[in-house]
């Protein structure tokens, strides 16, 4: 379904290239490209740097688009939402890999950089602060994947920001059954006969059939809502299939894989910015009993914890699409955030 | 200790690390009062798909001593179904067996007869890795309960269980033949499993790794010389049963996740494919939530709050409950020892409510 994006003051897309980027793993392009849109009103401090940048982080799926589904979007930019499009500079990119951002499938195919998070952290940071000359961001959203990155934002640019709120993730290592399951999608890939290092001329079909079972990002009642038959659930199997069937499998492969540094956890007592972790109680990959997030939160200086309880309106992890689960502490969190930083005062 | 029954510890030990995969090593079962080991073979069976095959194998231990009626037909049996994975001997783990056979425990060996078969496709029982490979029937779960109702009766000369304990799909078929031979037990307990129609997120699941199966490109129509290896790499990451936290405990960086991960391979390695096609397949007839009425035996239900495969959430339970004349519904909480799915295998945790599930229960026919 088309966005309508007229309706947001100076709505732009526009893409940034980084030259002779190299990345953490040694691997070079000569031109990286990050795909963003912007909206809204920036200010400017005395050097002409934008001083009420609001940057939201996408997650593993889709790209920056996402943020203007009507689920985030009707509750977030209007007039006097919290996220006041008349107020706030809002940036949104494809995250490295996606969308019309650098990606294997744009040409190197097997040969494209196996990316991090790190890479991809940092490159986005060079985005704004090169490209869209951002001197200070009130705020950094950033769910799932980008909820991961909003940490790394936190703990390598700490003065950047006055806040940060990660949604459905958690701040430690990539480990336990969080990793088991993206190991097992990235391995399905690699054996796929069709696979060949990446350098296949049709997509690989194999590995989509036990991908499509895995929908683990969804509450398990909705899914039940969704298909309380068999012949329902078989249907769904049938459509996840179809859109797994559609997708590039090194740009996944890729994607899967751009976590393995991501280890949070020693630097979190870096961040100075204020934070606010929401997760779900249904999520799947951050269950709330696991402890991780209480330990964490521990060494973060100006932290707080929200896990929402399953209802009949919330998506498990995917619950970070739907503002309306989340936006009243975002109200309370931008109400408690004390006064902007001292030039987008001015 | 008898010489035989060093012999058998010898084998056991041997055996060890075929049981390590399913985490938890085994008591000698031999150790148990009448202790035996027998096959009950079904003849010209006839498969709800409608392909026959001459000879269905169904292989089985019991332990325990049996009472018997005027007609020499046992009226004391517990039948213990076990889950997908493994066989009967499941049951043999210390977690379950020492909780729950000895003396003054709940199904105290000297009281009860006691049934573990292993269930069709799995073990000593038929299978497809036996030989006929893609050609085994496709089996389902009526096909399953109706051979095991076959051998209890049939084979065993059981005319009354005082007790039907399921697992996982054991507890999934107890909720059939509580439907199906509503008088031939008093009490019916189920461990982790949902009274409904396969459906939502654990079909998706089963289903997905089925297809994946099927669509590995040496598998063949199951007609294969070499196992198929391609499937595995996914199914290695599906760790579901186990709660998350335990894993998290195992697994706490993304080192000890991978080494998790390639120990699952490696053991998944060892199971062939068309036995792993045709229990996920099986499942497809389930669908017991029409005839829960028909349930006379008094029924307990219970499931963990962590189980990925029966999240509390859904309401299905609750829902097919009110179908149920006697039926208790527990769900144990979260706890440092709880084991989401997989709490099925400690007995520890669900003792107590057995407990007084069979204080609850009617009096047993009168045997001699």
């Amino acid at each position: 379904m088309p966005v309508d994006t007229s309706r947001w003051p100076n709505y732009q897309e526009a893409d940034f290239i980084l030259r002779d980027y190299r990345f953490a793993s040694g691997e070079t392009l000569p031109e990286l490209k990050l795909h963003y849109r912007t909206m809204g009103v920036p200010r400017r401090d005395a050097a002409g740097k934008i001083v009420n940048g609001v940057l939201l982080l996408q997650g593993n799926t889709g790209t920056g688009e996402n943020w203007l589904r009507p689920s985030l979007a009707d509750h977030l930019y209007g007039p006097g939402q919290p996220l006041d499009a008349r107020n706030y500079f809002l940036i949104m990119q494809d995250a490295l890999g996606r969308g019309g951002s650098s990606k294997p499938s744009d040409g190197l195919r097997g040969a494209f950089p196996r990316y991090r998070y790190r890479d991809m952290v940092d490159s986005g940071y060079r985005l704004i602060t090169e490209g869209l000359g951002v001197g200070h961001l009130r705020l950094v959203i950033g769910s799932s994947m980008g909820g991961m990155h909003a940490w790394l934002w936190a703990e390598a640019y700490p003065d950047l920001m006055d806040g940060v709120i990660p949604i459905s993730c958690q701040p430690v290592q990539i480990s336990g059954r969080n990793w088991l399951g993206r190991r097992a999608q990235a391995e399905a890939i690699r054996h796929d006969p069709d696979w060949k290092g990446g350098f296949y001329e049709t997509n690989p079909r194999h590995y989509i059939y036990g991908a499509a079972g895995n929908f683990g990002t969804e509450s398990p009642t909705r899914i039940q809502e969704m298909a309380p038959t068999l012949a329902a659930a078989n249907e769904l199997y049938e459509k996840r299939l179809a859109e797994a069937a559609k997708g590039d499998a090194n740009n996944q492969l890729w994607a899967i894989e751009a976590i393995m540094d991501y280890d949070p956890e020693p630097g979190l007592d870096k961040i100075t910015a204020k934070v606010m972790l929401i997760n779900d109680q249904e999520d799947h990959a951050n269950p709330p009993e696991l402890g991780t997030v209480e330990r964490a939160m521990k060494r973060v200086k100006n932290g707080r914890y929200v896990l929402i309880p399953a209802g009949p309106d919330t998506h498990g992890h995917f619950s970070h699409f739907y503002a309306e689960l989340w936006k009243p502490y975002l109200i309370e969190f931008l109400a408690e955030l004390g006064p902007a930083h001292a030039a987008a005062a001015q | 200790m008898p010489l035989r029954f060093w012999l058998a510890a010898i084998m056991l030990a041997l055996a060890a690390p075929a049981f390590a995969q399913e985490g938890g090593g085994k008591v000698n079962p031999a150790d148990w009062p009448g202790y035996q080991t027998g096959d009950y073979v079904a003849r010209d069976y006839k498969f709800t798909d409608g392909q026959t095959m001459p000879e269905v194998k169904l292989h089985y231990r019991t332990i325990g001593t049996a009472k018997k009626n005027a007609s020499g037909e046992i009226v004391n049996g517990v039948l213990l179904l076990q889950g997908n994975t493994g066989t009967g001997d499941n049951w043999f783990r210390p977690t379950l067996a020492d909780e729950l056979f000895k003396p003054g425990q709940p199904l105290d060996a000297a009281k009860y007869f006691i049934i573990m078969p292993d269930a069709l496709g799995r073990g000593g029982s038929s299978k497809p890795s036996d030989g006929l490979k893609g050609n085994f029937p496709h089996y389902r779960y009526h096909d399953m309960v109706d051979l095991t109702h076959r051998l209890v009766t049939d084979g065993l000369k059981v005319a009354h269980l005082r007790l039907v304990i399921g697992s996982s799909l054991g507890c999934m078929q107890q909720f059939l033949w509580a439907e199906w031979y509503p008088d031939l037990m008093d009490g019916s307990v189920g461990l982790s499993c949902q009274p409904v129609e396969i459906s939502g997120r654990n079909y998706l699941l089963r289903h997905g790794a089925a297809e994946a199966i099927r669509h590995d490109p040496d598998w063949n129509n199951g007609n294969y010389d070499k196992n198929p290896a391609h499937y595995q790499y996914a199914s290695a990451g599906n760790d579901l049963p186990e709660s998350p936290a335990r894993i998290q405990e195992e697994a706490p960086t993304m080192a000890a996740a991978k080494a998790l991960y390639d120990k699952r391979l490696a053991q998944i390695q060892k199971r062939d494919a068309n036995d792993t096609l045709y229990e996920l397949e099986s499942i497809y007839d389930y669908s017991p939530e029409a005839d829960l009425p028909k349930i006379k035996a008094h029924l307990l239900l219970i499931n963990n709050v962590e189980d990925f495969a029966d999240p509390p959430t859904l309401g299905t339970v609750e829902r097919g409950f009110k179908k149920i004349a006697h039926g208790t519904y527990v769900l144990t909480p979260y706890g440092k020892d709880t084991h989401g799915h997989f709490s099925h295998y400690y007995a520890a945790l669900w003792k107590p409510y057995l407990v007084k599930f069979m204080a609850g229960l009617p009096p047993a026919p009168a045997g001699k």
